[in-house]
């Protein structure tokens, strides 16, 4: 399987998308956007501008080339609501709305659900999700 | 985003960073120290086009533990803070300006409720706070001065002379520490008066955070167990054993290696593992240090 961003994955030291990431259907999915067809949207955090980074490591820089999804439309919310306690301006690093749709085993890999039923999907292609993403929040 | 009037600067901030507190998609909260072990958190705070700003802030030992205990908010904390200041850095930490305020802008500032959450922190965040839960970190109200840190750092560059260093040189030179010895330094003095407790080296705490991350774990634990228990095996038996998938026992395998808390030696195509026993028994030693003077400060 090749990467959008696999050239970049080659140079790290560190093994991208990690080992553990596996092929999967998921649906539904939610992921926090800005307006529709906002080039940031599908953008990972590595190559939005400006970047949002302090020295990170190889594994971060890993992990920041991926893309943020959620299993559950509460968890998405919440985390939403967590972070904003912290930085109340963070929407605008991360999506003023939540949208939902699905992903496909041949898109790439994704890693475990987390807290807040959070994962990362490192993608093949990302044009896809612009036509399979609706806004619903 | 706020503008605010620029004091603009190029060089790099003088600080180690021990992890991020808060992360998604790119570092939302980070912890950094510097050479005298001085503790500073670094947030992000805003963004338009073309930057991001960060609001770097002094934190004592005194203070991350409160806010761990859930004493404080974050917004408690950085409204009691008199150390901080609203920077734009690149990607290498280098300042490219400073924005010498007042008072902390209201949109910057955490909300009422922003109290520690376990769910919400990373797992680097949960590791430190387990430190400071358990009382095996030095709590000290001291703290260095943020502007310190950036206008002797002005000062080194324009003069090309060295406060800064100066003062780094008068600091113990590096050594190898035994964790015992870290342990102690973490301790402070025996004295029940230890406001001015001289705080650890930055090599140790990083390398008790790195130990006690690499502990912290379930998977990890397991795996070490295993492995104490039949020295020799290689990868295959340990993740046949104890039925985890192969690639993720070889990142838990490296992150234990990395730690030294595991010895490996090469047999032909195979690598076979044993514990680090002299390793694991220094950790052993320094958490029963740690508590032990822990008792004696508190009696």
């Amino acid at each position: 399987m090749t990467y959008k961003y696999q050239d970049e994955y080659d140079k790290l030291s560190e093994m991208c998308p990690p080992k553990h990431f596996t092929k999967q259907d998921i649906s539904p999915v939610y992921r926090w956007l800005f307006d529709e067809d906002d080039s940031r949207n599908f953008l990972p955090q590595y190559h939005r501008n400006p970047r949002r980074f302090n020295n990170v490591d190889d594994q971060l820089k890993c992990t920041s080339m991926g893309l943020s999804f959620f299993k559950d439309l509460k968890g998405a919310e919440e985390r939403h609501n967590e972070l904003s306690k912290v930085i109340p301006n963070i929407a605008k690093a991360i999506g003023t709305h939540t949208s939902k749709g699905f992903i496909l085993e041949s898109d790439g890999v994704s890693g475990d659900f987390g807290h807040h039923s959070h994962f990362t999907h490192h993608a093949c292609e990302t044009d896809v999700f612009k036509e399979r993403f609706k806004i619903v929040k | 985003m706020i503008v605010f009037n620029s004091k603009p600067n190029n060089y790099t901030i003088p600080l180690k960073k021990l992890g991020d507190l808060i992360y998604h998609e790119g570092p939302i909260l980070s912890l950094f120290i510097d050479d005298h072990s001085n503790m500073f958190l670094n947030k992000w705070v805003d963004c338009d086009d073309n930057t991001n700003h960060w609001m770097l802030s002094s934190i004592s030992s005194f203070e991350l533990s409160q806010f761990y205990h859930k004493t404080i908010s974050l917004r408690q904390y950085y409204k009691a803070c008199n150390q901080w200041a609203i920077i734009e850095i690149d990607n290498y930490l280098k300042i490219r300006k400073l924005y010498p305020l007042e008072h902390i802008p209201n949109a910057y500032l955490p909300k009422e409720d922003s109290f520690y959450s376990d769910i919400l922190y990373t797992e680097f965040s949960n590791s430190l706070r387990a430190i400071y839960i358990n009382n095996l970190a030095v709590i000290s109200k001291h703290k260095s001065n943020v502007y310190d840190i950036l206008e002797l750092k002005i000062a080194s560059i324009t003069n090309s002379i060295l406060d800064y260093a100066n003062k780094s040189s008068k600091d113990i030179p590096l050594k190898e520490t035994t964790l015992q010895e870290a342990a102690k330094n973490l301790s402070g003095p025996k004295t029940k008066n230890n406001s001015k407790d001289i705080l650890p080296k930055s090599s140790d705490v990083l390398e008790i955070v790195q130990l006690f991350r690499a502990l912290n774990h379930n998977i990890r634990k397991r795996i070490l167990e295993f492995i104490g228990s039949n020295p020799g095996v290689n990868l295959t038996d340990i993740y046949t054993s104890l039925k985890i998938d192969k690639s993720v026992t070889a990142q838990h395998v490296a992150i234990l290696r990395r730690s030294n808390l595991l010895t490996s030696h090469r047999k032909g195509n195979i690598v076979l593992y044993a514990t680090n026993q002299k390793k694991l028994e220094e950790v052993q030693a320094a958490i029963d240090t740690l508590i032990e003077e822990r008792k004696i400060i508190y009696q």
